[in-house]
């Protein structure tokens, strides 16, 4: 039989080539496939003129010809899911089912972790990362696309707010002022960002210091920072330490940081910069709004650095 | 303008189905390569993200006769799906409850329904809607 050479398309529009035997299975077709892209075969479902392709029929009986294009579409993974390929799949589920018993235990699990940056001496406990490992104390927590859900959630619900500073005097001294540095959209996409809470926990173990430097840090961002967010961060982490933990909220001083950590390993989290991943809270955010085209909603968080109420104003304005 | 006859226009449908023109979210292809009046047709929406349908791939049938395109295509649901313009005993998609069936025109190819059927899916109302099991059909 002829080889023929196809044409598969991802859902995310990158494209691949495979040549390919027509007498082959379509199981043998996305092994084939397999070579090029991440995606396993068991993972992979393939569309060709309006059919899902079976994995034990040949190619031939779907008259695949030269040049066609094969779709791909990324199904769930067949047994438990794995953390790197964390994004839309697991995401669905919960966001299908998730009533209020499934919530209730998780609601509190992140909570308790969540003590910790705010409350008693945060990383003095774990061993300092070594120079190049710098593990995420909190592990996968922040790759989870629902924690991040969660937590921006219940950093928007006052009474969750008011639990977190009333259980620590520190942040009670300063209650009024933590209040609004929390609620300001800027710092909970921050928060909601696993590169910055590695970044910050990096700067503990280098620094080493009391725990109410963080206080002061958010402090800072209280008076300074609450209105534009922003600039009154940077400064404040500036005068703490190395290099600026500044990544999804500020579009603009995205290339100008982010560059000069010679201690950072390989990072984990890439698929950060991949803008549906990074901006997942704020889209689905968008979503339940009524914006559904994903394609210009990126674009509208990408232009306003992330912030929902911006990017509403984009995609109205936007509007013919 | 003259009219593009209904062969021509299947014929160049179905190229740009094989091709793989458009964005991948919905395809469509003969379900007989030998019909030659091209009839009948597969199609596939794959379900816009962020809603219930994420990650579902949706097969349907379409059925061009011989009016079309001046008349529209007839389209049932194979996959089992809840939708208000969907037919819950046969899958067909009642053509007066979607607005390009219910208001066809010429210019309209297979294409427009199956992605107006998948922008019906993303709507604030229908994005929440309970969906029977992945796999059923009609």
């Amino acid at each position: 039989m002829p080889d023929i050479t196809v044409t598969v398309k991802c859902a995310n529009d990158t494209k691949y080539s495979v040549t390919i035997d027509t007498s082959k299975t379509v199981l043998d077709f996305k092994k084939a496939i397999a070579e090029n892209c991440d995606t396993p075969p068991e993972r992979q479902r393939l569309i060709y003129s309006g059919r899902v392709l079976k994995d034990t029929d040949n190619l031939e009986t779907y008259k695949i010809a030269d040049g066609h294009t094969v779709h791909m579409v990324r199904g769930a993974p067949p047994g438990g899911s794995s953390s790197s390929q964390q994004s839309s799949n697991n995401n669905s589920s919960q966001q299908q089912s998730a009533p209020p018993p499934q919530n209730a235990q998780p609601m509190f699990n992140p909570f308790a972790n969540l003590g910790a940056p705010f409350g008693t001496p945060p990383f003095t406990n774990t061993t300092a990362p070594s120079a190049t490992g710098a593990p995420l104390p909190f592990g996968d927590l922040f790759n989870n696309p629902a924690f991040l859900q969660q937590l921006t959630q219940m950093m928007s619900d006052p009474a969750v707010l008011d639990a977190v500073i009333a259980s620590n005097p520190q942040l009670a001294d300063m209650g009024s002022q933590v209040r609004a540095a929390m609620q300001n959209p800027a710092l909970q996409s921050m928060m909601a960002n696993p590169d910055f809470i590695r970044r910050m926990t990096e700067m503990y173990a280098t620094m080493m210091t009391p725990p109410t430097d963080f206080a002061n840090v958010m402090g800072g961002l209280g008076t300074q920072g609450a209105p534009g967010a922003n600039p009154g961060f940077n400064a404040s982490a500036n005068t703490g330490t190395t290099n600026t933990p500044s990544d999804s909220t500020n579009a603009a001083s995205t290339n100008t940081t982010n560059t000069s950590n010679p201690t950072a390993a390989p990072n984990p989290f890439l698929n950060l910069f991949n803008p549906a991943e990074r901006y997942q809270v704020q889209l689905q955010q968008l979503n339940e709004m009524g914006f559904w085209d994903a394609q210009r909603n990126i674009r509208a968080l990408l232009a306003c650095g992330g912030n929902v109420n911006a990017a509403i104003e984009y995609l109205l304005s936007d509007r013919q | 303008m003259t009219k593009v006859p209904r062969n021509f226009r299947l014929l160049e449908e179905l190229e740009k189905g094989e091709k793989g023109i458009g964005d991948g979210t919905c395809s469509y292809g003969l379900s007989n390569g030998d019909d030659i009046y091209m009839s009948d047709w597969n199609g596939t929406i794959i379900g816009p993200g962020h809603t219930v349908h994420e990650n579902r791939i949706y097969s349907l049938k379409l059925h061009c006769d011989e009016n079309y395109p001046d008349g529209p295509p007839a389209v049932y649901f194979i996959s089992r799906i809840n939708l208000p313009c969907v037919n819950q005993h046969t899958g067909k998609v009642e053509p007066s409850k979607l607005n390009c069936l219910a208001n066809w025109k010429r210019t309209y190819t297979l294409e427009t329904v199956l992605t107006e059927l998948r922008r019906e899916m993303s709507t604030a109302h229908n994005r929440r809607l309970p969906q029977p099991p992945e796999g059923t059909t009609f």
